[in-house]
């Protein structure tokens, strides 16, 4: 193989293994919790420095994970430790594939006869139950991957991080857990932090894979971003520059239909605003609206094959804290993707009702 | 016909008066096989979740019948919160001088 992130990426497209673990060893590198909470304390030192107006003072090494799973019968599937870091119980450890997947919201029956009938059929399929493809234990895996993004849209990543936060729906580790746990015993018995009643989840996925092939920068203590200060980020979009990722994997828009695919051409906003000056000229008075739809990206059911490509170490008031949100993830997910493709069908629904009422 | 009747905005006769001039221009053009651009009332457009509207004044409320009565079947909520005060329409109406 020719690279880590490649032979990774490679193992997650064979058959999900039927091994099982039986003891936690088999699946986290003894040490590599504390490697991790290493480096995330520094990184809280040097942020606080910042905080406080100083030059810091401490450097924070790359972290490089290059095989995090022990077990090698176990390396073919991405697992999900969910329950298990609170039960403990091995049972509750899943692959991937086997994570709990809510239904989706919309209403599957109209969204799928509406769709069956326009150019992306399978966006009926892929968003309301996730038949085909995407399905359970079931090929094409599906990676959609965009740095550019989630940085030109920082803010508003920043912004759902801290909502999802708050909703105790993002998994995050943050390095006083483990300070927090070791010090319990020194505070009189008094838990600080209890996994089973905290909003906020330790991490539970493993294995987390930080890389040098991609690069998300730093957003500093004031708020703004260094472009110049970056931290490494796995990145799967480009395997090396002559072996294209697609001959790997399958792109979501792979799976459009390209036969029933009506023409089409980008409309940028700047000729949108340029209609507009356009038809004023000619004396047409115009009228202009905007929606936003509510929890768009979590009203579809999430593919079982889509895995995240990156974890991210972001920044907030209090410290560093790793990052994996399986249903949203800005600029990586492939719901993104998705999600725009069933927002053309949703325009392409509105002409046609225009065309024929 | 129907919304042109409905229309009690200021001004709504010429300005009804000039869309119908134009509507049967473009099918005089059309009739004569002339090459002419499509006259499309209402456009939409699409950036994830969000779904910018341009419409020929007039138009409009039919259209936004349209597409919410979509999202009514498909299932899905408008963010109404979001609608206003990040749209920020009455800016952009104003630079742009149309109607909000």
């Amino acid at each position: 193989m020719i690279c880590g992130n490649l032979d990774l990426l490679w193992q997650h497209v064979r058959p999900v293994c039927t091994a099982r673990p039986t003891h936690i060893n088999q699946l986290v590198a003894p040490g590599l919790e504390q490697k991790v909470l290493d480096v995330m304390r520094d990184e809280k030192r040097r942020f606080e420095q910042i905080k406080a107006g100083q030059r810091p003072t401490v450097g924070v090494p790359d972290l490089v994970v290059e095989q995090p799973i022990p077990d090698p019968r176990l390396r073919n599937a991405y697992w999900y430790l969910g329950d298990y870091n609170v039960t403990k119980n091995m049972d509750d450890i899943k692959t991937v594939q086997e994570m709990d997947r809510p239904p989706a919201t919309v209403n599957v029956a109209w969204v799928a006869r509406l769709a069956l009938a326009s150019h992306d059929r399978q966006v009926a399929g892929m968003l309301v139950d996730g038949v085909d493809p995407g399905n359970e234990r079931q090929p094409p895996v599906v990676v959609c991957h965009n740095h550019a993004s989630s940085l030109l849209a920082h803010r508003l990543v920043n912004k759902c991080h801290h909502e999802e936060n708050a909703a105790g729906r993002n998994t995050f580790w943050r390095p006083e857990v483990k300070v927090w746990q070791d010090l319990a015993h020194k505070t009189g018995g008094k838990v600080i932090w209890d996994a089973s009643t905290s909003a906020r989840k330790v991490v539970n996925y493993v294995p987390f894979i930080c890389t040098p092939l991609g690069a998300v920068p730093k957003k500093l203590a004031d708020g703004t971003i260094d472009p110049d200060n970056c931290r490494p980020t796995s990145d799967f979009s480009w395997p090396v520059p002559s072996v294209p990722l697609a001959a790997f994997v399958t792109a979501p828009n792979d799976l459009i239909s390209l036969d029933d695919l009506p023409p089409f051409r980008w409309f940028s906003l700047r000729e949108f605003f340029e209609q507009v000056h356009y038809l004023n000229q000619f004396g047409v008075e115009l009228e202009l609206s905007k929606f936003d739809l509510a929890r768009y990206y979590r009203a579809f059911r999430m593919l079982a094959n889509a895995i995240p490509s990156h974890m991210q170490l972001w920044l907030d008031e209090e410290s560093p804290f790793l990052i994996a949100d399986w249903r949203m993830m800005f600029g990586c997910r492939a719901a993104a993707n998705f999600a725009s493709r069933a927002s053309v069908f949703i325009c392409w629904l509105v002409r046609f009702a225009i065309e024929h009422i | 016909m129907q919304l042109a009747a409905n229309d009690q905005q200021p001004h709504a006769n010429e300005r009804w008066q000039k869309v119908l001039q134009w509507f049967a221009w473009a099918r005089q053009q059309e009739v004569l096989g002339k090459d002419s651009v499509e006259l499309v009332p209402a456009f939409i457009s699409c950036f994830i979740d969000d779904f910018p509207m341009l419409s020929l004044a007039g138009f409009g409320r039919a259209v936004l019948a349209i597409f919410t009565s979509l999202l009514d079947v498909l299932g899905l909520d408008p963010q109404m919160k979001k609608c206003l005060p990040e749209g920020d329409f009455s800016q952009q109406g104003v630079v742009m001088g149309v109607y909000v």
